[in-house]
């Protein structure tokens, strides 16, 4: 086992797409084994959901009153709502353990969010690369958060075959098949996007949230995606607590384990995986261990057989590319710009700017050395007026998360580093030195139009200010004559 | 009339300034990707090489003043309580020519400059240096010698539209279609062959990443 590696064993095991057969004997051996199959965060979440899907699903039928849609017979609904004494109770109890139930996916979410991504990162899920249909099919691998549930040609082909074969039209083997089927997958999908719609539509009906027509639809589509996803959840508890050949699926999500033999059989691609895992930590602590042990004896041949033809193959470097991201498309960024400011004015009644963080910036710091002259300045004193400090104000604030989400994003663009940018025919000393004659300008300048170019030109012209027009026409034509005066500078 | 939302409910200040952080976050996000730490993508496009500046102000200023033009027509957002820059011929006359001499010497306009700056770019941090001081100059040196245009030609806050007399809608309908032929122009120059400084270049053209 020395002479092999981790990604030589991973190849070799690839070459297996179903899983061989073996001796009776072989079997029992790995039927005594258990495997891991589930952490204990999903075990809770599970059967949290579970028992909240059954509570909900008992109340809200009986909350279904209006002849339109109901469903449930007269004495289910006597029964149910003298459990709870009044139908009042009934419904805060629905109610407030949705929220509950909202509450936990929301926190179970969030702290989930971080290995969701790193997840996406090593099976290189992209909504940049490919075609429409590779997009596409990112698209639902990112709302599933796990590559393993993402539905990809294999499953078309199945799910075609299947109906197919249902109806009696078709007699192809069905293609080979991952941890989850076709069937499965797309009842993942179903609930992964059936699941935020229940939860908003009971807020809305429960809280009265917006206007009357909307709390109107978001009944019928609550009842909609409710109805989606039990239809689904039938074949689930079926699968799942009766159907024979699944029962350790339904003990595993007791104990977390499962034998190794069900892996092995039902989930191939998984059981590759934690073989993968246990060979890593006996080479560790045993490294004269055969392949033999961790594998029954007739698969550990046939491995071994495998494992010749790839004696040399070494695992390739990661290919870390540390080329910037491209930047956005100009119009894409204008358009979130425009949002971005549109949202603005919606909740503040006011546009962004950047200028003003320096002079509130400098008052503040003026007034802590000599607060005499600072307050008595016909300019800075402005600040003061009506018992205002100069830090106390949105621009400060916006200009922090400016400086923190430029920041971020050059970060995560691999755009962040020490360097100066300049024209080719100039020095590093003479382009600092520039730029900080620029700033000179560029700050009285701002003072004298009463903002820079977003916060006279963009707020001011997208309020169709007459100044801030005049402004930005001035101030790009002014720039273009500027930029031919030092065309040395930058050409 | 539901907005401006933080001008008809009561609101915690503390929570006022989370949301601006959280604003400037994305104002920020969104300057860095558009490539506005660069200077010389910002500087390429007085040399008609990268128009990406003008392209981005005018899609802002388009879908802008569209947007808020929408949400009074559906009785969303009071127009009279949003703050409108007040208009002084002089102050931004002369304003906006001393910022755009800024751009040719400098490179960036002070947003952009604080992203450079955020992204470790040294030019970057100068220009913020440098703005500090030209800011902190106007109310202790100049205030007295530019008063007069600080102050100049007041008009208060009047718009476009009423300083044209014509309806906001077809105000922003002429903007939009002016912006559109100024994309139809930056497009072409920027793939076309015409460069008026063709003969100062040390590198070819287009050497910006775009």
């Amino acid at each position: 086992m020395n002479n092999i590696t981790t990604y030589q064993l991973k190849k070799a095991l690839d070459y297996f797409d179903y899983p061989p057969k073996l001796s009776a004997k072989e079997m029992d051996n790995m039927r005594q084994r258990k495997m891991k199959k589930h952490d204990v965060a999903i075990m809770l979440v599970h059967w949290f959901n579970a028992f909240t899907w059954i509570l909900m699903l008992t109340t809200g039928a009986a909350l279904i009153i209006s002849s339109f849609y109901k469903f449930a017979p007269d004495f289910y609904l006597t029964i149910v709502r003298d459990f709870f004494g009044t139908p009042g109770a009934m419904l805060q109890f629905h109610i407030w353990l949705g929220v509950v139930w909202i509450l936990v996916f929301s926190a179970y979410t969030v702290f989930g969010y971080r290995k969701y991504l790193r997840k996406h990162k090593i099976s290189e899920i992209s909504l940049k690369r490919g075609g429409i249909k590779e997009k596409l099919k990112a698209l639902q691998c990112i709302i599933f958060g796990n590559s393993a549930l993402c539905l990809d040609e294999n499953d078309i082909q199945w799910l075609k075959i299947r109906v197919l074969g249902i109806i009696g039209q078709s007699n192809v083997e069905l293609p080979p098949q991952g941890s989850f089927n076709a069937g499965q997958k797309l009842y993942g999908l179903l609930v992964a996007l059936m699941t935020p719609v229940i939860m908003l539509t009971g807020l809305t009906m429960a809280f009265h949230l917006g206007p009357l027509w909307l709390i109107q639809w978001a009944i019928p589509l609550h009842f909609l995606a409710v109805g989606f996803v039990v239809s689904g959840l039938m074949v689930h508890v079926y699968m799942g607590a009766v159907f024979p050949e699944e029962k350790p699926a339904f003990f595993s999500m007791v104990t977390g384990n499962v034998s190794e033999l069900f892996l092995y059989r039902h989930h191939f691609n998984f059981w590759k995986e934690r073989i993968i895992k246990q060979f890593e930590w006996r080479k560790e602590v045993d490294p004269d261990s055969k392949l033999e042990d961790l594998l029954p004896d007739s698969l550990a041949v046939k491995v071994e057989e495998k494992l010749e033809g790839l004696k040399d193959l070494v695992e390739p470097e990661p290919n870390r590319d540390l080329r910037p991201t491209k930047f956005w498309n100009p119009y894409f960024a204008g358009v979130m710009l425009g949002l971005l400011f549109l949202f603005t004015y919606f909740v503040y009644g006011r546009g962004l700017g950047a200028s003003s963080f320096l002079s509130r910036t400098g008052t503040y710091i003026w007034n802590l050395i000599a607060p005499e002259y600072t307050q008595s300045n016909v300019y800075w004193s402005h600040y003061f007026h009506g018992g205002h400090t100069p830090l106390g104000n949105f621009m400060i604030f916006e200009v922090i998360g400016l400086i923190i989400g430029a920041y971020w994003s050059g970060k995560k663009a691999k755009r962040a580093k020490v360097e100066i940018h300049k024209g080719p025919g100039i020095t590093n000393k003479v382009r600092i030195f520039m730029a900080f004659a620029g700033g000179i300008l560029m700050g009285l300048g701002a003072r004298v139009a009463r903002g820079c170019t977003s916060g006279q030109g963009l707020t001011g012209g997208i309020t169709l200010a007459v100044g801030a027009w005049l402004f930005v026409f001035v101030a790009i034509g002014v720039g273009y004559f500027s930029a031919y005066l030092f065309r040395r500078y930058w050409l | 009339m539901i907005a401006p939302i933080f001008k008809q409910i009561v609101v915690s200040i503390e929570f006022q300034y989370f949301l601006a952080i959280l604003i400037g976050f994305a104002f920020g996000y969104i300057l860095e990707r558009a490539g506005f730490g660069n200077a010389r993508k910002i500087a390429a496009e007085f040399y008609f090489e990268d128009f990406t500046m003008i392209k981005v102000f005018f899609t802002t200023l388009m879908v802008g003043s569209a947007g808020l033009l929408f949400f009074n027509w559906f009785g969303w957002l009071d127009l009279d309580k949003i703050f409108i820059p007040k208009t002084y011929i002089w102050g931004q006359l002369v304003g906006g020519a001393i910022l755009g001499m800024g751009f040719g010497v400098g490179g960036y306009c002070p947003g952009t400059s604080f992203v450079s700056a955020s992204t470790g770019k040294l030019d970057g941090l100068a220009f913020v240096a440098g703005a500090f001081v030209g800011t902190m100059s106007f109310g202790d040196i100049f205030y007295d010698w530019l008063k007069g245009v600080y102050k100049g030609g007041p008009m208060g806050k009047i718009t476009l539209p009423e300083l044209f007399g014509i309806n906001a809608g077809v105000m922003v309908l002429i903007i939009i279609i002016m912006g559109l032929g100024v994309f139809w122009i930056t497009e072409k120059v920027e793939k076309g062959s015409w460069d008026p400084y063709k003969k100062f270049r040390k590198n070819p053209r287009r050497m910006i990443e775009r």
